[in-house]
């Protein structure tokens, strides 16, 4: 009798492990846009910031040319910042919702980093 | 009182021998008239208990979340209000800090106020609650924190920002009213109020009052010797030049931990400084993926970030959720985080302007390589200490001390700039957080190691300051 409660117990600890995965995979999939964006927002701001360094550099600067840039990284700001608040409630409310054992967190963790280097490629 | 009296009562009626004595020295009427008198000062003393021991819940027993969201939509406010750089910023989460605790700080065990703890806070009257009324603490908490957040960020505040914070408030006030007394209601809420009213006073003389409408203080003149620091952008003044100047809560997070600087500027080729600057150029043109990864991931540029110190409360604030702490945990914690942040800063800010010290990237273009790039944007400061660092090390002493055994052993994994589109990062304790920190400001270029090593000298000391000379309820393990 023992043995079988063991079982059980072994049986639904294994399932709400593949379920709570489940959950994160359909999450870090539903999400996937949401973080490319992301990414490809950030990567925007550095290259604008890029941009703008290599004018500085130059004398005389091209002021025209720099608030120009500065302009466009303001738009690219204000997006970026819509973006984060939606992807940081998102998460928020996923990390909140579901109370993830270490093991799930360590799967979580490296399933939202695979899908980040993916958006980066 | 009472329970003395109870155990003193226990024992001289269990006590054969003194009983004895009782009833062969005294006589019936002298028994009673004794016994009367103690059954008199118990109930009186309970009495008086009663009035003191007032009927308001411990903080211990709300939720933080009220709190929480408040720290999320701080964060917001700095990204999106003018004039909000890395000393303002930490500027304002501390204030807001301090406010927030106090209003609390009465429903917290063992818990004392800052009044006599923070520097200059004595010659302002914090008021007190009274002591026989009940009061919510979560609602003083959301009156004191909403107040100052206005209070903090001013005419600067954009209506869309005011309408958030003015929606939390309600919100939070609705949900914490619905089954509370109305005089409970009004009294806490004005308690939180009057306590953000004192604290923005007390604010308004520290040398940063609404110093994000003129964040260059200027005028200011930069000394011209080489070793001082020169324009590194279009920005021609260096940030917020007087902020060392200002006054801190705690005196001797300034008075006992400037750092000398530890080597002297040369530009001699077989100097330490000119290896220390080669160090710099070497470390860039050999950066791994990795390293440049680290660089932009704790940049927190003021463009998009809520600045280091928002990293840092957003940290913070993910592990107090992660916890699911009360609002007494939650409220101490980001006093703690607060009061080290604003010092912090204040410390480093002082540094950079006592020794004035060019940036690796002007150095490292006029006298090793002209065509020398560093990987992300040098901010318009002078060099020495880092920023970065100081604030940073504060942190990691403040979340050793909350979190753990004093080792600052804690995996955790900051998701904090998934929204930016970096990874999380995962962490196993806080002072390599705190390294990694540093480091990143190498990998970017823009600091020598010894701006990275002695800021975190600096903020460590402070930290610690905070957290060992300010009486601090014991239950944050």
């Amino acid at each position: 009798m023992a043995n079988i409660c063991k079982i059980i117990f072994v049986l639904l600890v294994f399932a709400s492990c593949t379920d709570n995965r489940k959950v994160i995979d359909q999450e870090i999939t539903s999400i996937k846009d949401l973080q490319c964006q992301a990414a490809k927002f950030n990567k925007n701001r550095f290259d604008l910031f890029e941009q703008i360094r290599a004018i500085e550099e130059k004398t005389p600067i091209d002021t025209v040319a720099v608030d120009s840039l500065k302009k466009k990284a303001q738009g690219i700001k204000m997006e970026s910042l819509k973006l984060a608040d939606s992807l940081s409630q998102r998460l928020t409310g996923f990390l909140k919702s579901h109370q993830l054992n270490k093991e799930d967190r360590t799967y979580f963790d490296e399933k939202i980093n695979a899908l980040i280097e993916e958006c980066k490629k | 009182m009472v329970y003395f009296l109870l155990y003193l009562f226990y024992h001289l009626m269990l006590n054969l021998q003194l009983m004895k004595i009782f009833r062969s020295n005294l006589s019936l009427s002298l028994q009673r008239k004794f016994i009367f008198f103690l059954i008199s000062v118990l109930f009186f003393t309970s009495c008086n208990k009663d009035t003191v021991d007032i009927s308001s819940k411990s903080t211990e027993r709300y939720e933080a979340d009220h709190l929480l969201k408040y720290y999320d939509q701080l964060c917001k406010f700095v990204k999106t209000t003018p004039g909000f750089f890395p000393p303002q910023a930490a500027r304002a989460y501390g204030y807001v800090s301090i406010a927030q605790y106090e209003a609390v700080i009465h429903g917290i065990e063992n818990g004392i106020s800052l009044q006599n703890q923070l520097n200059g806070l004595a010659y302002y009257t914090l008021p007190q609650p009274v002591a026989d009324k009940e009061y919510n603490w979560a609602i003083a908490s959301n009156a004191a924190t909403h107040k100052m957040i206005k209070y903090m960020f001013g005419s600067k505040l954009s209506p869309a920002n005011i309408l958030s914070v003015d929606s939390l408030y309600k919100v939070t006030l609705d949900n914490l009213s619905a089954t509370a007394d109305q005089n409970v209601v009004t009294r806490s809420t004005e308690f939180g109020v009057k306590i953000a009213d004192v604290m923005y006073d007390y604010s308004k003389t520290d040398g940063g009052h609404e110093s994000y409408i003129d964040p260059f203080q200027l005028p200011y003149t930069v000394p011209s010797d080489e070793h001082c620091w020169v324009p590194t952008s279009t920005v021609k003044t260096p940030l917020s030049p007087k902020w060392g100047t200002n006054r801190p809560f705690l005196i001797n997070n300034i008075a006992k931990v400037q750092p000398v600087m530890p080597v002297t500027f040369s530009t001699d080729q077989n100097s330490e400084f000119f290896r220390e600057a080669m160090f710099v150029y070497n470390t860039v043109k050999n950066n791994t993926s990795e390293q440049v990864e680290i660089a932009k991931y704790w940049a927190d540029d003021p463009f998009a970030t809520c600045t280091p110190t928002g990293h840092t409360f957003n940290i913070l604030r993910q592990i107090l959720e992660s916890e699911r702490v009360t609002l007494s945990k939650a409220s101490v914690a980001f006093a703690r985080m607060g009061i080290a942040e604003n010092d912090a800063f204040i410390a480093c800010w002082k540094g950079k302007y006592d020794y004035v010290l060019i940036r690796p990237i002007s150095y490292i273009q006029k006298y090793i390589d002209p065509n020398f790039k560093t990987v992300i944007g040098t901010p318009p400061f002078p060099a020495y200490t880092s920023g970065h660092s100081c604030e940073m090390g504060a942190g990691a002493r403040i979340f050793t001390d909350l979190f753990t055994n004093g080792n600052g052993d804690y995996p955790f994994t900051d998701y904090t700039q998934l929204q930016f589109g970096y990874k999380a990062r995962n962490f196993q304790n806080f002072d390599q957080m705190a390294s990694e920190c540093a480091n990143s400001r190498l990998y970017g270029g823009i600091h020598y190691v010894f701006d990275n090593s002695k800021g975190l000298v600096v903020g460590k000391a402070i930290g610690d300051n905070v957290n060992t000379e300010i009486k601090w309820p014991i239950f944050v393990r």
